[in-house]
Order: structure tokens, then sequence, then C-alpha cells
């Protein structure tokens, strides 16, 4: 009972002691810090925050990074490569003339392929193609390679959707997406292509010894005609 | 210079003005260094525990609700701060058994008598071991009680009360001499 009174008091001395010190320093100078503690501080401490902070600005940095490389895909991707027509081109120049000019005459007008009526019947098919911006399904043109089933319903369907695509950025489809017809390089090479087979048609189909035409058509061709062949 | 307010002194910093900050620190200085002096060994390590009490003081001053004195508060991260200095050192905790260098304190016994002052309280808790200054300073000056101790030394209640025991033990042997009966 008495060390506890003791030690009541002795903690009782060391409390006031230093709990009453008046506010001022000591004149013995114990209790005032040096300089030196005060010019330490001074450099650690950090400036206000002015302006942008780091997390601030690599926040907009990688916004910004963000919205141009959209930009740039967005912008770049409808592009055509510039091996696609080329490869479209080659395809319609490896198409043989005698299957693109021979199927008019078993189908469609059975009309002789040198024949004035020949040009003409072929003339609304290059105008489809102008007008759709892509092959007809049918024999009468070249046909781009496509892995629809059934081309002419699945053409007649996308026509709106793709070849307003095909008008309005001229690319190639996506692998996986609907077939879209060539863009309007592609189709004036095309139209070229159609354009020199025609000229030189009779000709051709001269080597190639196309099938006699039928009686009734022959009397149908004008009279200089015979001659060439 | 016109002692600051609290409040002036706190919004000040808060806007980094370095006129408020030095009035902070020379308002504040002294008694927060009197109270770090009783938890250091000695003065050097008072004032690298000052230096880093005041950083934070800056750093934190957000963190002031002002539901209390501002010196309170700065005096509870001052404290915190010589805690962890201590946290840091080798065998703070470490019990020294016999410890009790009562040579050398005192010139004579005149000397003793009539410097029984802060100054001279002051030495004698730098002569003690650091886990016995530590907690005879959280217990008996401070107010802390033997858990919150516990909690802030990561010691047990029990380690806090043997510590807290041979520190007074310690004190009394030298303060028998002249003053407590």
């Amino acid at each position: 009972m008495a060390e506890q009174k003791d030690f009541n008091s002795l903690d009782d001395l060391f409390r006031k002691t230093f709990d009453d010190l008046p506010d001022s320093s000591s004149a013995t100078g114990w209790d005032t810090p040096s300089e030196r503690v005060w010019q330490h501080v001074q450099t650690r401490m950090k400036p206000p925050r002015q302006g942008w902070t780091s997390g601030q600005l690599l926040l907009i940095a990688s916004a910004a990074i963000g919205i141009a490389l959209g930009l740039y895909f967005a912008l770049s991707r409808p592009k055509v490569s510039p091996t696609e027509p080329t490869a479209i081109t080659e395809q319609v120049n490896q198409t043989p003339l005698p299957e693109t000019t021979a199927a008019p005459l078993d189908n469609s007008t059975g009309v002789a392929p040198n024949t004035p009526q020949s040009t003409l019947t072929d003339a609304p098919t290059t105008a489809a193609v102008r007008r759709n911006h892509r092959p007809a399904p049918s024999t009468n043109t070249v046909a781009v390679p496509s892995n629809d089933k059934n081309p002419a319903t699945k053409q007649e369907q996308d026509v709106n959707h793709s070849g307003r695509r095909a008008e309005r950025t001229g690319s190639a489809p996506l692998p996986g997406s609907p077939p879209v017809e060539p863009n309007t390089t592609v189709l004036r090479k095309k139209r070229g292509a159609w354009a020199l087979p025609l000229q030189i048609l009779p000709s051709g189909l001269q080597r190639r010894e196309a099938p006699p035409l039928p009686e009734n058509l022959r009397l149908a061709l004008p009279a200089e005609d015979p001659g060439k062949q | 210079m016109q002692q600051l307010s609290d409040q002036e002194l706190v919004s000040g910093v808060l806007r980094g003005s370095p006129q408020h900050q030095t009035a902070l620190y020379k308002q504040y200085s002294v008694p927060m260094f009197r109270v770090l002096l009783r938890f250091a060994r000695d003065r050097a390590e008072a004032e690298d525990m000052l230096q880093d009490g005041f950083v934070r003081v800056y750093r934190d001053m957000g963190q002031f609700r002002g539901e209390g004195a501002l010196g309170g508060w700065i005096r509870r991260i001052m404290v915190n701060t010589a805690l962890s200095h201590l946290r840091r050192q080798r065998d703070f905790m470490r019990d020294t058994g016999d410890f009790m260098p009562f040579e050398n304190l005192f010139r004579t016994e005149e000397d003793f008598a009539s410097n029984l002052d802060a100054e001279t309280l002051l030495k004698y808790l730098q002569k003690l071991p650091p886990g016995y200054r530590t907690v005879f300073n959280l217990y008996a000056i401070d107010g802390y009680s033997h858990e919150e101790i516990a909690e802030q030394l990561g010691i047990s209640i029990g380690t806090s009360k043997s510590q807290l025991f041979k520190a007074r033990e310690f004190l009394k042997r030298i303060l028998d001499k002249s003053f407590i009966t």
C-alpha cells in the first residue's frame, strides 16, 4: 500500500513537472530544438498541389490515346487494301471467255454472241452490274467467288446493306460477313474486261469452235455477218 | 508575431502558406520537443522524431476535423512518431533485468537536491532502458492504459505492467534520497 502510494507520488511528480512547464522555452535551451530541424522539415514538405497531378495527366493521356486509336481504326478499317482489287481483277481476267459468253446463248436469248442482239442482251446485264455494283448470280456476268449456297437470294437480301456500304466505303467484306460486291474501282475494271471480250468475241468464238446456231437464229442474222464467219 | 488561432493555422497550412507553416512550427515545436525528449534517449534522437512528426502534421493536416484542440492532435502524432522510431530499434522492449545505473547521475548531493526540475527528471528518464522509459511515459505522464500500451507497442499487458514496475523502482530509488518518504 505504501509502495503504491509512492508510485502514485512518483507518477504525479513527473506528470506535474512536465505538464506545468511554461509555454516559452527554457532559458537554458534544453527544450528548444535546433534550427536544423525546421530546415529539414521545410525541405521534406511537399509544395501545395497546383495544376494537374500526375494521375490526372495519366488519365487524360490514356483517354486521348484511346480516342486516337478508335478514330484510326474506325477511319482506316473500311479502306480497301491495295491487294484486294488486284485479286478480284485477276479473277475477272482469268474467267474463261466461252463460259461468260456462251451462257446467254443457252439460257436467256439464244442469240449468237457476235450478233447485235447478243450485245443488246449483254447490255442489261452489264447495266445491272453497274446498278447493283455486284455480280449477278446468273451466268451472264463474271462470277465473284462466294460461299453462299444461294447467292441470288443472299445478295438480294444484302444488296441494300452491302451495296450501300460498298458504295460508301469501297471496302471488301470482312471474313465471315455477307458477301459484298466489288467497289467502283473493281467494277470499272470489270467493265473494261467485259468490253474487251465483247469486241473480240467473234474471232475468239471462231477459234474455239462455238456450237452451231439454230436454224431460225441464222435467219435472223444480218446479211453481212455470215461473211465474217 | 501575433499568435494565430488553431483554425487560422489549419486553413493556412492547408492552403500551403509558408507563413502559416512557420507559425505552426514556432507555436508547437517547443512543447512537442519536450514530449519527444521524454521518449528519446538523447537530444539528437528527439530532433529526428520532431522532424518526422512535423512532416506528418503538415502532410495529414487535412485529416484534422477540428473536434479537439490542435495541440492535442499534434501531440498524438508526435507520440505515434516516437513509438514508430522506437519500434524500429533493435531490442526495444528487451528486459534488461537488474539494470540500475545509478552511478554518475549526480555529481553531489547538493546538485541532486537543487535540480529536481524538468530537465533533471528528463535526465533520469533518458537513463532508463527504452522499454521502461516508453511504458512509464505512456502510463504515468500521457495517461495511456496498459491495454492501449500493449496495443501500441505490440506487447502483452503483463509485459507492460512489468516494464512499468521496473521503471518506477528505478526512479523511486533515485528520488528516495530526498523527495519521497
